[in-house]
């Protein structure tokens, strides 16, 4: 079972095995993101760190830092 | 689910450090203040001013807008936005819908200015024809147009949306290659130089670039998410920026830390060679004899095009009725 992110810019849609649920923060190390550097949301609603992400779950993870 | 450490609402951002969480509007609020705090400490805007904001689509530049446009009430200034259309193909136009949507909801004037109506061609157009890197160019391109306009308009600020992140990110990446002189330039505010040159202030000098996104997300402003497509992974500062947020992941304070002391040491730093004087071509400020947008258009075109410009964007400003005389 898995969480489906959605990442922004971009649009890609990955899918994140997890085992029940799983931690913001958790969820941002595993898609290779630092807390800092992105946020994610759910039903439009932006996620703390220490909130949980669940099986089923559909969220959008914004990648904050931009470049030049 | 984490509480508003304030209201005990809903919380949409933790500051695991500081040990608190906050709702939508207590977050809001915190960030205003952290303007707002910035804006008095370096004396960045006075009753009475004319504010020009750089507005180019993206989320910094709403949150800038955001914040700037409910301060104008209480400091009593006017805020005039300012978007630059680089002539980027998609990019470029959708940038400039996000800019024009954000000034309308926000009920704050904005003026489009085209780069390719101003000089005679766009910005890659102008990098290729001088064989140099599209973003330096853009870079001048866009400090050029910003700072003629607010000369125009008799402004008494040009406001950038550069965040926390942006800042650290400026001041690593000119330590590495040294460019000390750089470093100097890297505060929350700079002076005006009458006629020439119209001072510059940071208003999101200590808000985060996270910050600034869940601002403008939470506030439901409209902006682009999208980066510009000349922006290379490659690129120092796309890498820094990550190592940055990597480095304010472990040591929480780090970024503002920073800023705040590289603001109170600018002076120790160098200041380029040469003195501010007047360009012979256009009359803005140059560092030598022509500035670098003439210097540059007169290498491709012949002629250089900074009075052009000028007269451009006096046009623009007359029809939005800016210019001064009226005020």
């Amino acid at each position: 079972m898995a969480v489906r992110a959605r990442l922004v810019p971009g649009g890609r849609v990955v899918e994140v095995e997890v085992d029940g649920r799983v931690r913001v923060s958790d969820l941002l190390r595993r898609l290779g993101f630092a807390v800092e550097e992105a946020v994610v949301i759910r039903g439009g609603r932006p996620l703390t760190e220490d909130e949980y992400v669940s099986d089923g779950d559909e969220v959008e993870v914004v990648r904050v830092l931009s470049g030049g | 689910m984490a509480r508003c450490s304030v209201c005990g609402g809903p919380a949409v951002v933790c500051y695991r450090d500081q040990g608190r969480c906050l709702c939508r509007e207590h977050f809001i609020e915190y960030v205003e203040s952290k303007v707002r705090r910035a804006v008095e400490r370096y004396g960045m805007i006075r009753r009475g001013y004319r504010v020009v904001a750089a507005v180019s689509g993206g989320k910094d530049s709403a949150t800038l807008l955001g914040v700037l446009s409910r301060l104008r009430g209480e400091i009593g200034f006017e805020l005039v936005g300012f978007h630059i259309d680089l002539g980027i193909g998609e990019y470029s136009e959708r940038s400039r819908e996000a800019a024009v949507a954000l000034a309308r909801q926000l009920g704050v004037p904005l003026v489009v200015a085209s780069v390719e109506e101003a000089a005679g061609f766009t910005v890659p157009e102008l990098a290729r024809r001088a064989r140099r890197p599209t973003c330096s160019v853009c870079g001048m391109v866009k400090r050029y147009m910003i700072n003629a306009f607010a000369v125009e308009v008799g402004a008494d600020a040009v406001a950038l949306g550069h965040n926390a992140d942006d800042m650290a990110v400026y001041a690593l990446k000119s330590f590495l290659v040294q460019d000390l002189e750089a470093i100097g330039k890297l505060g929350p505010k700079t002076e005006t130089i009458p006629g020439l040159a119209v001072g510059r202030i940071r208003p999101l000098y200590y808000v985060s670039e996270k910050e600034s996104f869940l601002y403008a997300y939470l506030r439901g402003l409209p902006f682009l998410h999208d980066e510009c497509p000349h922006v290379s992974n490659r690129q120092m500062e796309v890498l820094l920026k990550g190592e940055v947020a990597r480095l304010e992941e472990a040591k929480p304070g780090l970024r503002s830390q920073l800023l705040s002391k590289l603001a109170r040491r600018l002076s120790d730093y160098p200041r380029p060679e040469g003195e501010a004087g007047r360009c012979r071509s256009c009359g803005l400020i140059a560092w030598g004899e022509e500035c670098a947008y003439c210097k540059l258009t007169r290498r491709v075109t012949g002629e250089p095009r900074g009075r052009r410009t000028r007269e451009y964007l006096r046009g623009l400003a007359e029809t939005a009725g800016l210019l001064p005389g009226r005020r």
